[in-house]
């Protein structure tokens, strides 16, 4: 646990009852944080539909957003066809990647892990060169679709994979850690092998695709992924638990009552609709699902009943700000948010490995 | 607690990768009440025996817990009976003393309620580490980290305890006092198996100590009759006096390595080659 989320202790000949008191006022704590993250992120959602090309008042903003009537038609097409899809999708997007981040670090022991180095984005990626530069999609799909669906069916299918492998071995964190970077590296080359085919303009497009960008957000993939996220919180919410048993090792976690393996299996499925949905729609975005629960960790400790609410809350709020900073950096120019996550991730990211030696 | 526990280990046997660490162990009718020790030298299979014992790791063979094999039972429902606490903790987890002991106190059923708090405290304190119950675990010492690790595996009030080396990065005052933590969760009603490398430590708070040699039980039975000058040398290879305190509980006092037999000799030295 981190300075912020340990209270200073009762000092030592402290009663069993004042140091209940004070775990008491150590959870109510935590409650109030992830309480005023909900408001930090939702703050930042809300500055993103405020930023854009063009100016849109706080106060229009928020009459609209009540009563789209209110607004010229005009300023009704960009909030509610342009700007809340694209804020929304942030949010959910930050949202998903985190959580999946946070329970992906959890059953793998191991806090560099996040669905991306398991192989995830470079699956999805190869997904969508498959369709982008072969024309290959799912048949009976639109074809205005088979670039997400690819990237999805993908994403999707390595986790998968990697589940069936690592199983085939015992199932153990090595194995699916080893296993994860094989596939990435398979999945790698060849989408190298695509690019090196691919003519001109598919190149270009997958390039910009593997950039990550909510230009591609609509009300459709804000649904399906919200979707996505209802059918997947609480099962993780029920797993809490287990999960901060997770922490102090398998065989804790084991000898405490808990079936390992199903909790692991159970989860990488949640991991692996969360992380393909998401890179579906917005394409590779780093550093969310590896920052997120760091943050949320320092901010709440390991307790994943807390822990878990919080990398939801801190990834949507990151991924929002990544947002509003994609419009800002340049002027007129929005620039691609897997960029700005990575450029902004990697200094967090450094800063706290380097502030937290001791725990990461 | 006032609960009659009974074990008796039967052919219990593991194998990593074709290799039996334990082969075929068992042991005599263990009851409530007693400290039984395991001992014997690196690699003898002491670990395993207790991780097989907990369902940790596959095994064959029977452990009858009142005459019912716990060896098949789930995980939760071994949890309900056995305390297992590991030799180490992870050193990168943020739970802290009081989170940790309620996590093992929740297991597999969700819903804290103020008595399990008060409980979990409770134990905290009765191992003497209540003004560390708000510290991260990865900020406690090796030995803060094993007392912490011991609230776990006692906070469940489980009939049977496993420690694997519970004192082995304490120093002499935390020895005593877990050794007399020990020793009171058996007088109150608990089978305590117990793994332990000092074997005077051994002798002074176990009722049967078990000696484990190359995965096979080479003795078993009171201090006073297992810990010999014959077994030190056959197991442990090495050359100790073996003497009685005051309380006729032996010590032992390690003067060097046992002459080596020809047959362990370098091949070279021998004069085979």
């Amino acid at each position: 646990m981190q300075t912020s989320a340990c209270h200073k202790p009762p000092c030592g000949n402290a009663t069993t009852e004042e140091r209940w008191h004070t775990h008491r006022r150590i959870v109510r704590r935590r409650r109030w944080l992830v309480a005023g993250l909900a408001v930090v992120a939702l703050l930042a959602g809300f500055l993103d539909l405020l930023t854009g090309p063009a100016a849109l008042p706080a106060g229009q903003v928020l009459n609209g957003l009540i009563n789209p009537d209110t607004l010229s038609r005009p300023m009704q097409v960009v909030l509610w066809q342009m700007r809340l899809p694209v804020a929304l999708l942030a949010l959910l997007v930050g949202a998903a990647l985190a959580l999946a981040g946070a329970e992906m670090q959890s059953i793998l022991h191991n806090p560099l892990a996040e669905p991306f180095t398991l192989g995830v984005s470079s699956s999805a990626a190869l997904g969508a060169a498959l369709a982008i530069v072969l024309g290959w999609g799912i048949p009976g799909t639109d074809i205005a679709w088979w670039v997400p669906v690819n990237a999805f069916v993908f994403a999707l299918g390595s986790l998968l994979l990697l589940q069936i492998l690592a199983r085939w071995r015992g199932g153990d964190t090595q194995s699916l850690v080893l296993f994860g970077i094989a596939i990435g590296f398979a999945a790698s080359a060849f989408l190298s092998l695509l690019q090196f085919i691919a003519s001109e303009d598919a190149l270009q497009q997958l390039v910009f695709w593997n950039m990550g960008s909510l230009a591609r957000a609509d009300w459709q993939s804000v649904a399906i992924l919200s979707a996505v996220m209802a059918l997947t919180l609480p099962f993780s919410w029920r797993a809490a638990g287990q999960l901060t048993s997770l922490r102090l090792g398998e065989e804790q976690a084991h000898s405490f009552g808990i079936n390992v393996v199903h909790l692991r299996r159970w989860s990488l499925v949640r991991v692996s609709l969360l992380a393909a949905t998401a890179v579906a729609f917005v394409g590779i975005v780093g550093f969310v699902g590896l920052v997120g629960p760091h943050v949320a960790r320092m901010l709440v400790g390991d307790n994943h009943r807390y822990l878990l609410p919080a990398s939801v809350l801190v990834g949507a709020l990151l991924m929002a700000l990544a947002s509003v900073a994609s419009k800002v950096l340049v002027t007129g120019v929005i620039m691609p948010i897997g960029i700005v996550t990575a450029l902004v991730g990697l200094p967090v990211f450094i800063g706290l490995m380097l502030k937290r030696r001791h725990t990461i | 607690m006032t609960t009659t526990l009974s074990l008796r280990v039967e052919h219990l046997s593991v194998a990593y990768r074709g290799r039996k660490v334990l082969d075929r162990v068992s042991m005599p009718l263990l009851e409530a009440g007693q400290v039984v020790a395991l001992a014997g030298p690196n690699g003898a299979g002491k670990s395993t025996f207790l991780k097989a014992l907990a369902g940790l790791i596959p095994s064959t063979g029977r452990a009858l817990l009142n005459g019912r094999d716990c060896l098949q039972w789930s995980a939760q429902n071994r949890a309900e009976h056995i305390g297992f606490m590991p030799q180490t903790l992870p050193h990168n987890t943020g739970l802290t003393v009081l989170e940790s002991t309620l996590t093992a106190l929740r297991g597999a059923n969700p819903g804290i309620r103020r008595e399990h708090e008060l409980k979990a405290l409770q134990v905290i304190d009765n191992l003497g580490i209540g003004e560390l119950s708000f510290q991260p675990l990865s900020q406690l010492s090796g030995g803060q980290k094993q007392l912490a690790a011991l609230a776990q595996a006692v906070v469940r009030d489980s009939p049977l305890l496993l420690l694997d080396e519970p004192v082995s990065a304490l120093d002499l005052a935390h020895q005593w006092q877990v050794m007399e933590v020990t020793r009171r969760l058996a007088d109150e009603g608990r089978l305590v198996v117990v793994v332990l490398h000092d074997l005077t430590l051994a002798a002074r708070w176990a009722d049967q100590i078990a000696i484990l040699h190359r995965g096979h039980i080479h003795s078993f039975g009171p201090p006073v009759e297992v810990i010999n000058t014959n077994t030190l040398s056959a197991v442990w290879g090495v050359r100790a006096r073996v003497r009685l305190c005051e309380q006729g509980k032996p010590y032992v006092l390690v003067d060097g390595p046992a002459q080596p037999q020809p047959d362990t000799l370098h091949p070279l030295k021998a004069g085979i080659l």
